[in-house]
């Protein structure tokens, strides 16, 4: 894509996910058989189609620290963008956390459990039907010990929340929306298609690699060990931006929500230090959450290449196409760190 | 009195075995090589050959090494499943159980076209490149997960291990594969799924992956040509002494005691360690790789089955109970 395309303004508004998707005969014949294996993929490949406006809203809320009132903010944030009851009830949600590594050490390499609990708590409130919690750790074949070590193990028994590892679950190939890593299909759990709305539960972290890991990042934790290796190495032999964006295109997150509590600076995504931001950011484009998460953290998103290439295609980065809700960004400008190596000085220009 | 874990594992894990044959990796998932495989060998790692109510075992076994077969594809290699044929990975996996059951009549000449595909299997390499923050060496060879991947600790232990149990210990592709494993060594201890270092961080270790690769490279030292392990596995050792006591969970306490076991180095602690996890494991939805990797580290032959160790070696004793 062009930077003309990329600069293109922004002309779609979002739908509102009040209104389910619905899919024309026309369109089951058209995507195939593959896509009849995994029907909900089309479903939200048709939703999404509307919903990739390049305009957006983001909720900032301030959070100082985990103790903080998570559930409240998230509710406050869902209801800023349009999120309702009307939008949740009867419907059964799929939260998908950051679980990199087991480490009791350093818990802000992952999604904090007390996010997943608010966010669990958030839709139930909100009349979901179910709530799931579901992560394939990239580096762990023991996906068992990083619930445990995580910490969100034990409150996933307490919550009563089913969790799936995505690592083991049954696969269906999926037509690639995008293709910009070279693969036709991906083989994604079948659980994603049986969720009514998708969310990227995502942390706020810098990325040695990818410059920022944050809810567009974190679908690497969809694609299944089993089918790609640990860690994930197919998408990194084919490249992570664009790995990135096949993800967020094919998935089509509904929702994105980032703990940047406590995220991470330096090394991420798991040698970093913690970096108390004190944000939750919400929103229903992942491409809009994760410019507004990279202005938070001091970057300007475009410098990251999957969020430039996204731009425009995916979502809104532009600041101007981005709708703020709750906090202003400025005063919550949060700088941080990154390696100083010459694969990553392009993100400070 | 109460029946022992084993037997209660054992059981669970017979009930879990999927209509189609073989295992899922969760009970009403699709079978699927790996845990099959781990199942077979469970089975007859705890079968004791004086007792013929153990038949129903080892015809479990047998039953899984034919579901293997069933998964080789033309080129040799065993799939992952019957939807995901592509993933070659668990090859070594079908090989050990194979090797295990010893009936070669029974699958023909499938474990010979599974050795050939393994040992033509080269993880993606990359010349040396002193900009690359990546503190491993990634010139050499082992195995990755899927075809045209770079190289990791898990499949090039469990290739090594299958080529071992094949007697191919001496084949150039299982010095490869140690190569690799002593590249991939953590210095402070212990091994994770195969990276060192990054921008000159030391990265962590984890419990499983250091127990595939003690497992693989036990019993090797000493041999001519090859480089003694010793150093390497006292700092594994430690690692995992330091970390099994706070671990409860069936893979990560499977691998860290058969790698500790492979090495003489387990103890009295590992068999609370073991029944801490079955416990654990008993109030779960059957996991049934993991319980067979639990039933393995418990049993007198897991480490054997495995491949592990030399059968110059003898273990020390220290079954469960």
């Amino acid at each position: 894509m062009g930077p003309a395309e990329r600069d293109r303004p922004a002309d779609e508004p979002a739908p509102s996910p009040e209104r389910p998707p619905l899919l024309s005969r026309r369109a089951w014949l058209l995507l195939g058989a593959n896509v009849l294996v995994g029907g909900g993929y089309a479903a939200k490949l048709l939703w999404d189609r509307h919903e990739r406006g390049r305009r957006a809203e983001v909720f900032v809320g301030r959070v100082p620290s985990y103790t903080g009132p998570i559930a409240d903010t998230l509710l406050r944030g869902l209801a800023s963008l349009g999120v309702g009851a009307q939008a949740v009830r009867g419907r059964t949600v799929l939260l998908k956390p950051n679980l990199v590594e087991p480490n009791r050490s350093a818990p802000h390499v992952n999604t904090h459990p007390l996010v997943v609990q608010a966010a669990a708590e958030v839709f139930r409130r909100l009349g979901a039907r179910e709530v799931w919690v579901a992560e394939g750790p990239g580096h762990m074949r023991d996906t068992e010990l990083v619930l445990e070590e995580s910490g969100l193990g034990p409150l996933l028994e307490a919550e009563r929340l089913p969790f799936y590892d995505l690592n083991h679950e049954d696969t269906a190939p999926v037509p690639n929306a995008l293709g910009l890593t070279g693969l036709s299909q991906l083989h994604l759990p079948r659980v994603l298609a049986r969720a009514d709305l998708v969310v990227s539960l995502a942390k706020m972290k810098t990325h040695h690699w990818a410059g920022l890991t944050l809810s567009m990042k974190n679908l690497f934790g969809v694609v299944p060990g089993v089918a790609y290796g640990w860690p994930k190495n197919v998408l990194h032999q084919r490249g992570i931006g664009s790995s990135i964006l096949d993800l967020t295109a094919t998935v089509r997150p509904h929702l994105a929500i980032v703990d940047g509590i406590v995220g991470m600076e330096g090394d991420g995504p798991i040698m970093g230090t913690p970096k108390a931001a004190g944000l939750l950011v919400v929103g229903r484009n992942p491409v809009a959450v994760d410019a507004t998460c990279a202005r938070l953290m001091g970057f300007e998103p475009r410098r990251v290449p999957y969020l430039a290439a996204a731009a425009g295609k995916l979502g809104p980065v532009r600041e101007g196409n981005i709708a703020q809700r709750g906090e202003s960004i400025a005063p919550l400008v949060t700088p941080f760190t990154i390696v100083d190596h010459p694969s990553l000085r392009h993100l400070r220009g | 009195m109460a029946e022992a874990w084993p037997e209660l594992a054992r059981r669970r894990l017979l009930e879990a075995r999927d209509p189609r044959g073989g295992w899922g990796y969760r009970v009403g998932a699709e079978p699927s090589s790996e845990p099959t495989a781990l199942a077979g060998l469970a089975l007859l790692a705890t079968a004791d050959p004086a007792r013929a109510e153990d038949d129903e075992l080892r015809a479990a076994a047998r039953a899984a090494a034919s579901w293997l077969g069933a998964r080789q594809r033309p080129d040799g290699a065993v799939s992952l499943s019957a939807s995901l044929v592509e993933p070659g990975w668990a090859t070594a996996h079908a090989l050990l159980l194979w090797a295990a059951v010893g009936d070669v009549g029974q699958v023909g000449d499938a474990p010979k076209r599974a050795l050939a595909w393994l040992v033509a299997q080269r993880g993606k390499t990359y010349p040396r490149d002193t900009e690359n923050p990546l503190a491993h060496d990634a010139t050499i060879p082992g195995w990755g997960f899927v075809a045209e991947t770079h190289s990791w600790v898990e499949p090039t232990a469990l290739a090594l291990l299958a080529l071992r149990r094949h007697g191919l210990a001496g084949h150039a592709r299982a010095a490869d594969a140690l190569r690799l494993l002593r590249d991939r060594a953590l210095p402070t201890g212990g091994w994770n799924y195969g990276n060192v270092s990054v921008f000159g961080t030391t990265l962590r270790a984890a419990p499983g992956h250091t127990g595939q690769a003690l497992l693989a490279l036990s019993g090797l030292e000493g041999r001519e040509g090859l480089e003694p392990d010793g150093e390497r596995a006292r700092g594994a050792v430690v690692f995992l002494q330091r970390a099994l006591p706070e671990v409860r969970t069936g893979v990560s306490v499977g691998w860290g005691v058969l790698g500790l076991r492979a090495w003489n180095a387990s103890s009295a602690s590992a068999a609370a360690w073991l029944s801490a996890a079955w416990e654990r494991a008993s109030r779960r939805p059957v996991a049934p790789a993991s319980l067979a990797l639990l039933l393995l580290a418990g049993a007198p032959r897991g480490v054997e089955l495995l491949g592990g160790r030399s059968p110059r070696a003898p273990e020390a004793s220290h079954g469960p109970g």
